[in-house]
């Protein structure tokens, strides 16, 4: 079973790389029907992933390639999880994810929120242009752990600061990322985030940072 | 502007005729050598007396050393905050506009001025909804894209620019501006990329996967946007602007691969540039991505000046690109806007020293941001800026 595991790894990687969902659902089907467990499959796709996130953050693989790898990927979370329903994995950390206020720009975040997703967060997507009520909302019901904010605008970056203010202000215990085209780890900082990620390529490794800052446990 | 003079008609007359309208004329009408003249005349006159704000920028255009280094704040939308215009106000009123910038102009000083009222002017005109707070940049709709499937990028319509009324007040505010500087500064006008102006119409995430999974589809819309694009830049140089400056964002790290985007923008912004060589006008390329791809970008524009933000992918300074691109561009940056957003001056000021020891030597460059003056922030950081390049900037 270990060497058909290994297979479904080397060819799970090839379809991710080349952006072949339609590939990539008939390997799930297969190797499911042949004994792979859903939580070894959940293993090799995310290996595809970081295999073409390393690439991204070398520079060797451009956004549209790495957009269409992670559709496929996504594609092969929910393909394994019609699978095999009772193996949904529901342990993901709860993560609030959103465009701030007045900013209308989100090709950034859902990048962000599909990397997320695809490694086991379980990600509640504001969508764009939310207003702070919203964001506080979510954190409190969905019991968030970590909110990621994402501005793309230097007009609408002072919210940021605003929301962060009003999380920490409600005395809630959460990671906060932020991110954004205008913004620097600097202003992350000063506007009171405990982490800032440039880009795709680096915003799993800055969130468990950040997420160990604040929780002092690893994930 | 190396040896270029594919400029048709008489240039003879065509500089008669912006001298007698008190415009400064083309800078490809004349011969390039009488170019390098003039700057070495600048370069050693600037030893001894201020030059004008032309003559600052035609002696950095041939590689030479002006009296000091020529800069631009790029206070664009920001620049309505002097004259109490709104945002949405700016971006409707030709007039509005032109008065705030030329307020900040007068204000705040530099040589040049880039009338860039948002990157939604042309999309706007193919037909794609905006929406135009109040106090932030006009944008599209993004919940109704005029392209909403691949099916559809075929059956984009070529528009009149005669009838692009956006567009139409990008010209008018030209012409204001023109009219305006007269001979103390240089007004470039400002076209989104045809990818750029796709992208508006289609949504980003939506239209790099299109590039991979749909190319042809995509450059049909390519060659459409393109033809009217040519018109409007043909119009843009018909203002009196000295220059046209090209968005191409797409040719970086953040959108396409360097194969992908010469495929499908290379050719298309060939022939904008192309259009605006013809009128002898100069061309600029702004790209404010990660990673840019300037030798492509040079093959296919020949631009004289290149403004960015971020350093070139096969560049790992300042001082490298200096080396590697300096004698074939004008560089045109790089302060990093965030710093603009939250320095104080002295900082700015630091910086803008560093990029001046780096980058300044033997001219061929231009102290600016690497993107437009953040729109809702203070105007202090626009004056350090120009305060450095008169301070540091100085031979």
């Amino acid at each position: 079973m270990r060497k058909r595991a290994a297979e479904f790894t080397g060819a799970c990687e090839e379809a991710v790389h080349a952006g072949d969902r339609d590939r990539l659902a008939v390997l799930v089907v297969q190797a499911y029907s042949e004994g792979v467990r859903p939580e070894v499959m959940r293993e090799c796709l995310l290996k595809g992933l970081e295999h073409a996130r390393c690439k991204l953050m070398t520079s060797r693989l451009c956004l549209p390639e790495f957009l269409l790898a992670m559709d496929v990927v996504n594609h092969g979370l929910e393909r394994i999880t019609e699978l095999d329903e009772a193996e949904r994995d529901d342990s993901g950390i709860p993560l609030v994810i959103g465009v701030v206020q007045g900013d209308p720009h989100d090709l950034g975040k859902n990048i962000i929120a599909a990397v997320y997703r695809a490694y086991g967060y379980r990600v509640v997507d504001l969508g764009r242009n939310v207003e702070q009520e919203k964001f506080l909302e979510a954190v409190k019901n969905h019991e968030a752990r970590i909110l990621a904010l994402s501005a793309m605008m230097s007009t609408t970056t002072p919210f940021m600061a605003e929301i962060i203010t009003a999380v920490r202000s409600r005395g809630y215990r959460i990671a906060v990322m932020a991110g954004g085209a205008f913004i620097d780890a600097a202003m992350a900082a000063r506007f009171g985030a405990d982490g800032y990620a440039e880009s795709a390529a680096t915003v799993i490794e800055k969130t468990k940072e950040a997420y160990e800052r604040v929780f002092g446990e690893k994930r | 502007m190396g040896g270029r003079s594919s400029t048709s008609g008489n240039p003879v007359a065509k500089i008669l005729t912006c001298l007698v309208h008190g415009r400064t004329p083309p800078p490809g009408l004349f011969p390039p050598r009488m170019l390098d003249a003039a700057a070495s005349v600048s370069h050693a006159r600037g030893r001894f007396t201020p030059l004008t704000a032309i003559e600052r920028l035609i002696t950095t255009l041939r590689h030479r050393e002006p009296d000091i280094v020529p800069c631009s704040p790029l206070v664009i939308s920001g620049a309505r905050r002097l004259t109490g215009a709104t945002l949405a106000e700016f971006a409707t009123n030709p007039q509005t506009a032109a008065d705030a910038l030329m307020a900040a102009f007068d204000l705040i000083g530099g040589e040049v001025i880039i009338p860039m009222l948002d990157l939604s002017v042309e999309a706007a005109d193919f037909g794609q909804k905006l929406v135009y707070p109040q106090e932030s940049t006009p944008h599209p709709e993004y919940g109704a894209p005029l392209i909403r499937d691949h099916t559809e990028y075929r059956k984009l319509g070529r528009i009149e620019i005669r009838e692009a009324r956006r567009m139409q007040s990008v010209l008018e505010i030209c012409r204001l501006l023109v009219e305006r500087i007269g001979w103390r500064g240089v007004v470039s006008g400002f076209c989104f990329g045809p990818l750029g102006v796709l992208c508006m119409m289609r949504g980003a995430e939506n239209l790099l996967r299109d590039c991979v999974l749909y190319r042809n589809e995509v450059k049909a819309a390519m060659e459409t946007i393109t033809g009217v694009l040519t018109e409007y830049v043909d119009a843009l140089c018909g203002t009196g602007v000295l220059a046209v400056t090209l968005d191409t964002l797409f040719a970086s790290y953040n959108g396409l691969s360097r194969e992908l985007w010469e495929d499908i923008e290379g050719p298309f912004v060939r022939e904008l540039a192309r259009a605006v060589h013809a009128r002898g006008c100069l061309v600029g390329v702004h790209n404010c991505g990660d990673g840019i791809y300037f030798d492509s970008q040079i093959r296919f524009m020949e631009p004289e000046i290149i403004s960015y933000a971020r350093l070139p992918e096969d560049c790992r300074d300042n001082r490298e690109l200096k080396r590697r691109y300096g004698d074939q561009v004008v560089l045109m940056g790089s302060v990093d806007t965030a710093l603009l957003a939250r320095g104080t001056p002295h900082e700015v000021m630091d910086q803008c020293r560093r990029l001046i020891d780096e980058l300044a030597d033997g001219g061929g460059f231009i102290l600016a941001p690497g993107c437009e003056y953040p729109p809702n922030i203070p105007l202090e950081n626009a004056w350090a800026l120009v305060r450095a390049a008169r301070t540091y900037g100085r031979r």
